[in-house]
């Protein structure tokens, strides 16, 4: 019975050629249009770090002044950033099992022997806990001592690639880079962690905030650090004086970088359950009105903790122009299907006379209906298969529109196949079950009587 | 003359083809409608004029290879040799690339009333006495400073030494002093204004964040500089390749990174908005194709399935463009209903998109423009299949009665 009602739609099919291809193109363009936005909302609100996601936490404080607007903040009104002063306050204390304060910096890397051209890479300058908390693998040796976060320690962890790059993947462990000319010991070769969007540090865009080289927290004072990133002065004060009058050695500059409310450093800290979360904000809420009876914090306490998938909501990952454009898409789709239906409607209709007939000849209702489902079906499954492979030609277009970090990521996935493949099929049946039921209602006189 | 009565009277007996084109013709209109009004606002964000001469300027950084300061007299140098290079018409330094949306920027306040302090986000732009000239710019009144003037400092500070004077441009005099107001001589951050330059924007280009630009005599010495070259028109590509060599020349222990016209970092800078111009343009042609296709495929269907009917009334004495014109006005009857159906839904989806998403507020005349377009759509889609309808001879369709 199948194969005979597969093969009177394939006769359908091809007595309306125009129509049919119409129908089917529309389905397929409306299945890959939608599916191409929804990959590309899917890749940009990955989140890499889903889980930690119950564990690990951004911090913010209120640490603006107090005359300042919440210019320069995230949407909840706060810096997304904390000063050298406040981590290291955080880093001291034991309120949370692990704390990470880091920023972002970049050095010329080459080797003693010159066996590789010196490039420019991105370094992430961070406390020794950060493997811990987000989870990442050492393949060779161990993180750095508790003093490399504190003094300087001219010490480095690389990743699986840069030791890849360096080494050709040995144990480098005990051996040296050099980082703008000065040797820095290995101590230890991790897995790689570059997570796209790069969660857990958005400062520089959704996909800035990797880097390959880890360095320890303690060198700050020693290299005069400054972050390549975003630093702000944040002080009731005017802002940085364009004609300070007195003459401040380097060696003080830079202490007042550190000391006072320039803000350039994230915080990330681990909270496994709800009373170490209570504890830390117990904690918080202390220092935070200890330093504000001092005068170095201006607003009252204020803070928040974002889980990573807060924080990519927070640092709008997902721009509200994508979710706009999905939203269309998804219009867009629904247009095709309105489309489709009201063509296969009318084809149906025509072919009506067909179907009166074949009730006088003792076809029920449902053989009338399952026939004409095969049909519509039909032209469904081929939209939708169709739809799947524009859906890839769709994606390439987006990837020729976007940054080179975000082309490297916008491909789909399974979940993405999936979701075509079901939308696919939810169009295909929406587009064919109305107008085969339409059919098989008409009534058996009248579809005679047009004869 | 138009046959309402009976087209309407038709319709309402299989009202639910039509229906389905009315929801079709409302939806469509929703998309255009908004994906329109989106495209407009991207579009005068991205060719809001930068003053700068854009085509004729290329960029590169300069970063060492060890951890000591750069140093004020190599920068000086290179940019000499620069100069003197056939093609070149200035070359200046800076902290960042212009329009690479990054660089420092600085919340200034004017000193004219302490009581209530007036203040502007500035792009703060270190420079020497070449920035002007390399980038294209104009002095409307006082002087740009020289590079006897330049301090050295790092961001927080210049070792002690005041600035002899600050150049700013008339959109943040505009915005600290009031429009058209003299700023020269007035004092910003302890250092007199000097001069006054054209609007313009160099490291930024969001205007909601910045109100102008301030330039200041200032060598940074803690991060590697940029150098902004500009050429006379035609020597770009070539010079592209010969400055970077020439500096590697003069100093090989250094790395040259980043060589790129300003065309391409401002590609860059704008390359989101872009891209969401390009496929919403994408989405309205398919929307308006799939729709426009839709609606010949369900005039020529209908037509079809009329064919007697069509033949009787021809039969009966009507013309050729008396069929047509009730294919049109059928046709114009059901999409000016989903074109009311669509203005009520772009208005209602609009103001959930500004609500949700913080656009703006879609303009009733982007919605009527956009409905008379589907009304044209619509007849021009339905025009051949009416055509085609009108050529039912009346003897071969009255034959089977």
């Amino acid at each position: 019975m199948f194969a005979y009602y597969m093969h009177l739609a394939w006769r359908s099919v091809k007595r309306t050629p125009v129509i049919s291809s119409l129908m089917i193109l529309t389905l397929a363009v409306g299945v890959a249009v939608s599916m191409t936005m929804v990959t590309l909302q899917h890749v940009m609100s990955a989140n890499g770090l889903a889980e930690q996601n119950d564990r690990v936490y951004a911090l913010q404080l209120a640490n603006g002044s107090k005359n300042q607007g919440d210019d320069a903040g995230l949407k909840n009104g706060m810096a997304d950033l904390l000063s050298y002063r406040t981590a290291r306050a955080l880093l001291a204390s034991d309120a949370a099992p692990h704390v990470v304060a880091m920023h972002r910096w970049a050095a010329a890397v080459s080797l003693a022997d010159n066996s590789i051209k010196p490039t420019k890479e991105m370094v992430r300058v961070t406390s020794r806990d950060f493997f811990a908390l987000f989870g990442v693998p050492f393949i060779y040796g161990k993180v750095w001592d508790k003093q490399a976060d504190d003094d300087a320690r001219y010490q480095v962890v690389i990743d699986s690639t840069m030791n890849n790059r360096l080494f050709n993947g040995e144990n480098s462990v005990g051996r040296d880079v050099q980082l703008n000319g000065r040797p820095y010991q290995v101590v230890g070769v991790v897995d790689d962690f570059t997570p796209n969007p790069s969660v857990q540090d958005l400062t520089q865009g959704a996909f800035g905030g990797n880097a390959n080289i880890y360095l320890p927290f303690g060198l700050h004072r020693a290299l005069q650090m400054l972050p390549y990133g975003n630093m702000r002065y944040s002080s009731s004060k005017d802002a940085v004086p364009t004609g300070s009058t007195e003459a401040l050695t380097p060696e003080q500059q830079y202490e007042r970088i550190l000391q006072e409310r320039f803000l350039w450093l994230q915080i990330w800290v681990e909270l496994p359950d709800e009373q170490t979360k209570a504890n830390f904000v117990t904690y918080l809420k202390s220092y935070f009105d200890e330093q504000r009876n001092n005068g170095f914090y201006e607003r009252d306490f204020d803070y928040a903790l974002s889980s990573p998938s807060e924080w990519l909501a927070l640092n709008d990952v997902v721009s509200n122009d994508t979710r706009v454009m999905t939203w269309m898409a998804l219009t867009f789709l629904l247009v095709c299907i309105i489309n489709s239906i009201a063509l296969l409607l009318a084809k149906l209709l025509r072919q009506s006379s067909e179907a009166g007939v074949r009730r006088a000849l003792g076809a029920s209702r449902s053989a009338i209906f399952s026939q004409n489902l095969i049909e519509s079906g039909l032209i469904g499954l081929l939209g939708g298969v169709l739809g799947i492979g524009l859906s890839q030609l769709g994606l390439s277009f987006v990837r020729m529109l976007v940054s080179a970090d975000e082309a490297r990521v916008v491909y789909s996935d399974g979940f993405t196949i999936t979701l075509t493949v079901l939308l696919a099929i939810i169009a295909s049946i929406l587009a064919g079950c109305y107008p085969a039921w339409r059919i098989s209602q008409t009534s058996l006189a009248q579809a005679l009587k047009s004869q | 003359m138009f046959e309402f009565g009976p087209i309407l009277r038709t319709l309402w007996r299989s009202k639910t083809g039509a229906l389905l084109i009315i929801v079709q013709a409302a939806l469509t209109l929703g998309i255009i409608s908004n994906a329109a009004f989106v495209v407009h606002e991207r579009k005068t964000y991205i060719e809001q004029p930068t003053g700068l001469d854009e085509q004729n300027i290329f960029v590169l950084s300069v970063a060492a290879l060890s951890d000591a300061e750069y140093n004020y007299q190599d920068v000086v140098r290179d940019l000499q040799q620069i100069r003197q290079l056939p093609g070149v018409v200035d070359a200046t330094f800076s902290m960042s690339s212009p329009l690479s949306n990054s660089g420092s920027s600085s919340d200034l306040s004017s000193e004219e009333d302490p009581e209530h302090p007036v203040s502007a986000m500035t792009d703060i732009v270190s420079s020497d006495s070449h920035a002007l000239n390399a980038l294209g710019l104009k002095l409307l009144a006082g002087r740009f400073f020289n590079d006897a003037e330049i301090v050295t400092g790092s961001p927080l500070g210049n070792n002690g030494t005041v600035m002899a004077g600050i150049v700013i441009t008339r959109s943040l005099a505009d915005k600290l002093y009031g429009k058209g107001v003299d700023p020269l001589g007035k004092l910003l951050q302890d250092a007199p204004v000097i001069g006054v330059v054209e609007s313009a924007m160099v490291s930024y280009v969001a205007p909601d964040y910045v109100a102008g630009v301030a330039f200041l005599p200032r060598f940074i010495s803690t991060y590697p500089p940029e150098y902004i070259i500009r050429c006379e028109p035609g020597a770009l590509s070539q010079l592209m390749v010969k400055v970077p060599e020439l500096l590697q020349r003069l100093d090989p222990n250094r790395m040259i990174r980043n060589v790129k016209p300003l065309t391409e970092v401002k590609d860059g800078t704008y390359r989101r908005a872009k891209s969401t111009v390009k496929m919403l343009v994408a989405t309205m042609v398919l929307v308006a194709s799939v729709t426009g296709l839709g609606i010949v495929g369900l005039t020529l269907l209908w037509g079809n399935r009329r064919r007697r009917q069509i033949g009787i009334r021809r039969a009966l004495g009507a013309s050729r463009s008396d069929i047509i014109r009730y294919f049109l006005t059928e046709n114009l009857l059901i999409t000016a209903v989903g074109g009311m159906v669509g203005i009520v839904l772009s208005i209602a989806v609009n103001q959930l998109m500004v609500q949700q998403y913080q656009m703006k507020a879609l303009p009733i005349s982007y919605i009527l423009v956009t409905a008379v377009a589907v009304l044209i759509l619509g007849l021009a889609a339905a025009m051949i299949p009416a055509w085609r309808s009108s050529l039912v001879s009346p003897a071969l369709a009255t034959r089977s009665v």
